[in-house]
């Protein structure tokens, strides 16, 4: 019987986005509706397997900056008092719909979830919800990767080694002090390669990392296995690249699983739908109207006349397509085995949000996959780390340049929106690294201000602004955090040019983005790499094509 | 559900939507005409959108959403008004590929160069030369080493083509074809005085991907070959260059 292996990989990112000086913060809605939706139901779907007995076997990436938002005290205080809105709003719709018999039943499936939300996240992990991540790491149960310290797109700032090299080294060493040990994979944002990353990643002891599909098919030679086994980079780093088939099938709305007509509508959602002297207090103040998350809408169809979501149809449909999704990788298996030289590796990650978020049903999904590997003869669940050991890469190639992004390269990161970014963000690279070069062994109120601009730097750099931007929602924050680093750092840059270093805005710089507390502003210090390779793969040519 | 929200916003909201997105609407416009009209814009762009991004992209897409169906109402700014340097008076050019076929170029010039060129009566233009340039040692197979050293020192990297493009002083960037795959290209922002050319700056060097399939031989391993990358999903990539080049003998297999 042929067998193969499956890494689910989740990679779990939010922007840094902390506000201490306005009392709520729109944009902070990210972290709450992910703990909501994604985090905590993510956690709860490995207790129960875990309590089952079920040997599962999961990859997580978590971002510096989510991991360090989840144990920011503010953003903890805060989340509680979002969950208790969500609490209070969940009282008054299962008043309102008492007499309603398709929507009474949801408006108490959501009291539950927040009232379960509420008693996992205050009563069993004090607000620290990393514990929970942790358990399983400590474990063994899941894999735990990082990403880029502040997840910027990495080929966009490839001429710049040493703020690559930051991006890397920062991520290694948050991942150290947050879960006591050094992470072994690296998730490089929106898999965005360029030749010469991974010597960066075996700097900081990062031996493996997942690319784009045709990161690996359009290499300078040809992937003997296509992207069903790992390769070794030239200096040793591993590679996987991502199977394209389960992807499609988790990731589409017309053609996977979440747009099954049964699942919960994403964009129905009573913010909308409700008179504002109701809902008011609940949506964005201002009375501009923002999703609640009381959704009571099955996907129904491409249409506005929605049904009412029934979660026991749904349940249903989660059990056919964890079938569906095992069918699918034993088959693909039964096909790969006799044309490679070992066991093939299916390599599925996903962002973690889309799970519960988006697809209300996703972690059901993944439970009951879970569930349908422990059981299979021919399929197992394996991590990077794990298939490494067991299964050395037996070729060597050298990946090209890829992300999984429109067309599979920078242009979203890249294009007409966005593209203004890169003057100033590449700008204050090259002045950090001058001012290291002119202060580089200060202590005092100077190391404090050139370690707050180290971070102004990295913060600017995140993958997230330029995406919103050009996705056309929320952008005037992104435009304005992007604006706001580069200005923070300009500020300290000509305070140190002039000598003088004002304590009140600095320390309130510092308060509010106070992300990466033990950073070393040496990090940008010149000489600190050597530059980055650049190659180009020339035998590549299609006979015929 | 876009109709409906959109009767909740003002007439004046309305029309300051429209124009802030330079739609065709005028004050005299009804509060019913600038709805559809703004309605209509707004599938349009959903469409398009839904057509042009992958589904990372869609899903990363919706994680940001906050405002979902009122996304077209304009939030409030928030904090004082920010502004970032125009430039940074020096004179440069910086390149970054943003896939096989176009690298984006932008650069600065130094506010003293800049007026010394434009005062100058013999000033005829400024432009860009796209160099693409190419290992000395080309033909022979070196190995990663060697071309990664090659490709880190300008000296063993020769010109072997360029094409110029026109621009503006008032330009400060620019989406560049590039016409090769393979291959090496740095950009050069230059000035013609009186038939005179100089050269104000040399960019970074890009090294360009093949963007394909590598050549794979004919016997029997590379026909296994071809079925694994087949199973791979070939036919799924959507990666740009690459969609029309796929060889003869992957078509049929990744129709399977």
């Amino acid at each position: 019987m042929s067998k193969g292996y499956v890494i689910l990989m989740l990679h779990a990112h939010l922007p840094y986005v902390r506000h201490p000086e306005y009392p709520s913060f729109l944009e902070e809605n990210w972290l709450f509706e992910a703990i909501s939706e994604t985090y905590l139901p993510l956690l709860r779907v490995m207790d129960r397997v875990h309590a089952e007995g079920v040997p599962f076997k999961l990859s997580f990436s978590i971002s510096p900056t989510l991991s360090t938002m989840l144990q920011d005290p503010l953003l903890q205080q805060r989340y509680v008092a979002h969950l208790n809105k969500q609490l209070q709003l969940a009282e008054r719709e299962i008043e309102r719909t008492r007499n309603d018999p398709d929507f009474a039943p949801l408006a108490q499936m959501y009291h539950d979830l927040y009232r379960q939300n509420y008693t996992d996240f205050v009563e069993r992990y004090e607000c620290e919800i990393l514990r929970g991540f942790d358990h399983y790491y400590k474990r063994g149960r899941i894999e735990l990767l990082t990403t880029a310290a502040s997840h910027a797109f990495l080929p966009l700032y490839q001429n710049y080694p040493l703020a690559v090299n930051a991006q890397v080294e920062l991520a290694a060493d948050v991942h150290r002090s947050t879960f006591g040990k050094p992470a072994k994979g690296f998730w490089l944002p929106e898999c965005g390669y360029y030749p010469g990353m991974e010597e960066v990643l075996e700097r900081h002891g990062f031996r493996y990392f997942f690319s784009a599909a045709h990161g690996l098919l359009f290499a300078h030679e040809r992937s003997q296995s296509g992207v069903y086994r790992p390769v070794s980079c030239p200096n040793g780093v591993a590679v996987f690249g991502r199977d394209l088939y389960s992807a499609n099938a988790v990731w589409s709305a017309d053609e996977g699983y979440p747009g099954d007509f049964s699942y919960r509508d994403f964009y129905r959602d009573i913010g909308y739908d409700l008179p504002l002297d109701y809902i008011g207090p609940y949506v964005h103040h201002g009375g501009i109207r923002i999703p609640t998350g009381f959704k009571y809408h099955a996907v129904t169809g491409k249409t506005d006349d929605k049904r009412p979501y029934r979660p026991e149809d749904a349940r249903q449909t989660v059990t056919e397509h964890a079938e569906n999704f095992i069918y699918m990788l034993q088959k693909l298996v039964t096909r790969l085995a006799p044309l490679l030289d070992g066991p093939p590796v299916i390599s599925c990650p996903y962002d973690a949000e889309l799970f519960g978020h988006w697809w209300f049903e996703g972690p059901l999904w993944l439970e009951e996959v879970m569930r349908r590997l422990a059981d299979s003869d021919e399929l197992e669940m394996t991590s990077g780390a794990q298939y490494l050991k067991e299964q050395p890469p037996n070729q060597t190639l050298q990946p090209a340049f890829s992300s999984w992004g429109n067309k599979g390269y920078s242009e979203v990161w890249l294009d007409g929106t966005n593209d203004w970014i890169y003057r100033h963000t590449h700008k204050i690279i090259e002045r950090m690294t001058e001012l290291v070069g002119r202060f580089p062994n200060e202590t005092g109120l100077k190391q404090r201000a050139l370690a707050q601009a180290a971070r102004e730097v990295l913060l600017s750099q995140s993958s997230d602004w330029p995406f919103i931007v050009r996705a056309g929602t929320n952008v005037s924050y992104a435009v304005r955090r992007i604006k706001e680093h580069v200005n923070n750092f300009n500020t300290i840059y000509d305070s140190l040019c002039r000598g003088t270093v004002s304590t009140e805005w600095l320390t309130r710089v510092e308060k509010k983005n106070s992300i990466f507390p033990e950073i070393d502003y040496r990090l940008f210090r010149e000489g600190a790499v050597r530059p980055t390779p650049i190659t180009v793969q020339r035998e590549s040519v299609v006979p015929g094509s | 559900m876009i109709r409906t929200q959109l009767a909740e916003l003002s007439l004046e909201a309305l029309y300051g939507f429209a124009q802030q997105h330079d739609l065709d609407a005028t004050p005299e416009m009804s509060k019913q005409d600038l709805i559809e009209l703004i309605a209509e814009e707004m599938e349009e762009d959903e469409l398009e959108r839904e057509l042009s991004d992958n589904h990372p992209v869609k899903i990363e897409q919706m994680k940001y959403d906050l405002l979902g169906a009122t996304k077209f109402a304009s939030m409030p700014p928030f904090g004082e008004e920010l502004s970032l340097p125009e430039v940074y008076n020096e004179t440069r050019i910086i390149v970054l590929l943003r896939d096989p076929a176009w690298a984006f170029a932008y650069w600065d010039i130094h506010d003293g160069t800049l007026q010394e060129l434009l005062n100058d009566d013999e000033f005829e233009e400024l432009f860009l030369r796209v160099v693409e340039l190419q290992e000395r040692s080309a033909g022979s197979r070196s190995s990663h080493a060697n071309r990664n050293n090659h490709a880190n020192n300008r000296e063993n990297l020769k010109a072997v083509a360029s094409f110029d493009i026109p621009v503006q002083p008032s330009d400060g960037s620019w989406y560049i074809h590039l016409p090769k795959q393979g291959t090496y290209y740095r950009i050069d922002l230059l000035s013609r005085i009186g038939g005179k050319t100089s050269r104000l700056a040399l960019s970074n060097i890009i090294a360009v991907p093949s963007g394909n399939l590598a050549f794979n031989g004919d016997d029997e391993l590379a026909d296994r070959n071809d079925q694994i990358l087949a199973l791979s999903g070939l036919n799924k990539l959507d990666v740009t260059t690459y969609g029309d080049r796929l060889p003869q003998r992957l078509i049929s297999l990744v129709g399977e």
